[in-house]
């Protein structure tokens, strides 16, 4: 372990920065890698704080002084193909896609490890707020300490292979730790802003990366039926892609009761609303799994997590196979949206997950 | 480390540093000042100027100090069309610093009429090439600006019949000597550019001290205002200790000439034959070039991934670049290669190597190693 080749990806954010830092000190020999997934000069406006340039410059920065080699490895195709252009369909789809987790299952855990095999680095780390422990048993990815920062909701998709070699330090620490750690070995980002945005979307504008990619006229960006779910039309909305089943935005008013998006049929470019009780789900499907470990059988009970944020609830597993699975929630949800993930835990292990295909209201 | 990136910065030479020291306490103040310390830097920036002047072959009164070759790029390329508010015309090269380039856009937002010209594929213009464009009439006043040497290829331009061609139609020309200065001899004597650029920085003076010089025909516009230094072009305090620093850097790298740039050639050449003995595919940029940089040397890697082996030699205490400094690792691909045709299909990495006078031969042998293993390496990763 100690003197062994770890690369670390690097964002130029305090969390990497002390991952990185972490490393050093246990003792592992450290490259720095800051990956390069899109065009800095096709995004107008200030630089984003952890992606742009200021990324880059602090990641090499923060390299520099704790005396490892740092380089930006250009992503940019792979991302392109891989993130960007599923994004898109997927709001084109009517769903409503996470791109970090298929940047984590995708880009940084397949094509960066790819390179980091290309260094004889034996590991891999991340500054993700979450656990990896390595036993005779195998390797398990477990929730972080910090919960309120526990990011393993991005993280079902690393492929398992990786987990054998992947090192997460930052993992047993809380945010004010991390921060504690960057002010007293000096580093440079301790005090940087969170950013919350996604990376390639400027001033979290997802419609104009839409219409860039989908022209303006795609039937998810023109106007469509705005629906009750008794097929009574209320009016017409913008574009179906500017919706996510839970919101609440953009409708219109005059309801006894607040209304909400409880689905979006792109066939018809149906947006559908209803009130808060027809969020509710009792089931769901999802497909693209991922089992980091055992794969659970119909009939078992697991945690499962449909939101970034949202507690981990009971479940039954309906069935479960290589590429998918289905659950009977043991009590309703609200807002289970097609695109999202659903992952499932033992406990603080995250056992799998998957992309949420379908809801099942009642 | 082995420090092979000579052509992006060459590291401050102790004698340069010395003579640098020697000004602090003595001459260290503003040459603009009416008193004796005052008077002690004029004199300091004063010789400074006249040692580089008579390096270069020009007079005294023709050199600009500016904060470096960007600058003075930018000077002569904005400054000569804002002379002319925009009505000018301006013939540079494919393969310029993008500090020509991006002024010679600037320029033409400005109104001015730019024409960039097509290189061979050793990256070289042909100098009836720009015969031929500047033939017929035209009465605006042009300025041809062509570099004397590459600094990603190293390709050397013919800028004798260039800046010829250029005086025969009634053009003025300004060269880009950065990459050229101390490396091969540079005069105005032997090429009478009305305009020539250089820093002290890639000659292991300090960074930060660049000049233009300007022949006394040329009319040029300043960039920024409020000073009469440097003729007016280049106003702000003037900096007696960069300019002392240039100076011996120009001194120690020319008098070191031609015994250098034999050296050079000859690590140049026994880089190239390892490199290619181990890597049977590899491609050496410009070598069809007539002449090239003696220090440098720049090749491509088909089927390699540029970061990933940039990062292998780092790892392995080599430090080499892909031809520019840039930290944002851009590999939207490198206009110079683009023009000289190198425009590869998949993963190309390029290597840069470039020397200095504390290269040693017994580096050349070690980088070359580095690099085979590395590429063997990320060949079999398949990267």
């Amino acid at each position: 372990m100690s003197g062994d080749t770890v690369l670390v990806a690097m964002s130029g954010g305090v969390d990497s920065s002390v991952a990185a830092a972490m490393l050093v000190r246990t003792g592992y020999r450290v490259v720095g890698a800051t990956m390069k997934t899109f065009c800095y000069s096709d995004t107008t406006g200030p630089a984003q704080k952890c992606c742009g340039l200021e990324g880059i410059s602090d990641a090499r920065a923060v390299a520099a002084a704790l005396g490892f080699p740092h380089q930006v490895f250009d992503l940019e195709k792979e991302f392109a193909d891989d993130v960007v252009r599923d994004f898109v369909q997927e709001y084109a789809a009517g769903r409503t896609p996470i791109p970090c987790v298929r940047c984590n299952s995708f880009t940084k855990f397949r094509d960066l490890v790819r390179r980091a095999d290309a260094l004889d680095c034996q590991y891999m780390a991340t500054g993700h707020y979450a656990r990896v422990t390595h036993g005779p048993e195998g390797s398990c990815l477990r929730r972080a300490e910090d919960d309120r920062k526990d990011q393993t909701y991005f993280l079902w998709g690393i492929p398992r292979t990786v987990l054998d070699r992947l090192l997460l330090p930052i993992g047993d620490l809380t945010k004010d730790e991390v921060r504690e750690t960057a002010r007293s070995l000096g580093l440079i980002t301790a005090d940087k802003p969170e950013s919350f945005e996604i990376c390639f979307v400027p001033d979290d504008d997802y419609s104009g990366v839409l219409r860039d990619h989908l022209g303006e006229f795609h039937p998810a960006l023109t106007p469509g039926p705005l629906m009750l779910e008794d097929g009574t039309n209320i009016g017409q909305h913008p574009g179906y892609a500017r919706f996510t089943v839970g919101q609440r935005k953009g409708l219109p008013g005059g309801f006894s009761e607040p209304m909400f998006v409880v689905e979006i049929r792109p066939e018809s470019r149906t947006v559908v609303v209803g009130p808060r009780e027809s969020l509710a789900s009792t089931g769901l499907v999802a497909g693209e799994a991922n089992w980091l470990a055992g794969r659970p059988r119909a009939g078992d009970t697991i945690g499962v997590r449909i939101r970034h944020g949202a507690p981990i609830v009971e479940a039954r597993v309906r069935s479960a196979s290589v590429k998918g699975f289905a659950l009977d929630l043991k009590a309703s949800q609200a807002a289970v949206t097609p695109g999202q993930s659903a992952v499932l835990y033992n406990g603080n292990m995250v056992v799998g997950g998957g992309i949420i295909l379908e809801s099942e209201r009642s | 480390m082995i420090y092979l990136d000579h052509a992006a910065t060459s590291p401050l030479r102790p004698r340069v540093w010395e003579a640098m020291q020697r000004l602090i306490g003595t001459a260290d103040f503003n040459p603009a000042s009416t008193h004796s310390p005052g008077g002690q830097a004029a004199a300091a920036l004063e010789t400074a100027r006249s040692h580089l002047a008579e390096m270069l072959g020009t007079s005294r009164s023709s050199i600009v100090f500016t904060g470096g070759g960007t600058q003075s790029d930018n000077l002569a390329i904005l400054g000569f069309s804002r002379a002319h508010a925009g009505g000018a015309r301006l013939l540079v090269s494919a393969v310029e610093h993008k500090a020509i380039l991006e002024a010679a856009r600037r320029a033409r937002a400005e109104g001015c009429a730019v024409d960039v010209l097509p290189v061979d594929s050793a990256g070289r213009l042909d100098p009836q090439l720009l015969e031929d464009r500047l033939a017929g009439k035209d009465d605006r006043p042009t300025l041809v600006s062509v570099m004397w040497a590459n600094s990603e290829v190293g390709t050397v331009q013919p800028v004798r019949d260039l800046c010829d061609a250029a005086h025969r139609h009634g053009a003025l020309f300004h060269t880009d000597a950065v990459q050229a200065v101390g490396k091969l001899p540079v005069s105005l004597q032997d090429v009478p550019a009305d305009l020539l650029t250089a820093t002290a920085h890639k000659i292991g003076g300090p960074v930060g001290i660049g000049l233009l010089v300007r022949g006394g025909e040329v009319e040029l516009e300043p960039l920024s205002y409020g000073g009469s230094q440097e003729s007016s072009l280049w106003p702000g305090t003037q900096n007696p200790l960069g300019a002392t620093g240039f100076a011996e850097a120009a001194r120690l790298a020319v008098d070191a000439l031609p015994a250098s740039a034999e050296r050079w050639r000859e690590l140049r050449t026994e880089l190239e034959s390892r490199l290619r003995g181990s890597i049977p595919d590899l491609r050496v940029h410009a070598e069809e070039a007539p002449e090239r940089l003696p220090n440098v040397l720049s090749v491509g890697v088909p089927g390699c991934d540029q970061a990933v082996l940039l990062t292998a030699l780092d790892m392995a205490g080599i430090a080499v670049s892909a031809g520019s400094a840039c930290a944002s690792g851009s590999s939207t691909g490198s206009h110079v290669l683009e023009a000289i045709g190198v425009t590869p299909f998949g993963p190309y990495a390029v290597l840069r190597f470039s020397f200095g006078p504390t290269t040693k031969e017994d580096d050349i042998g070690k980088a070359a190693s580095a690099v085979a293993d590395s590429v063997h390496r990320l060949r079999e990763a398949g990267t």
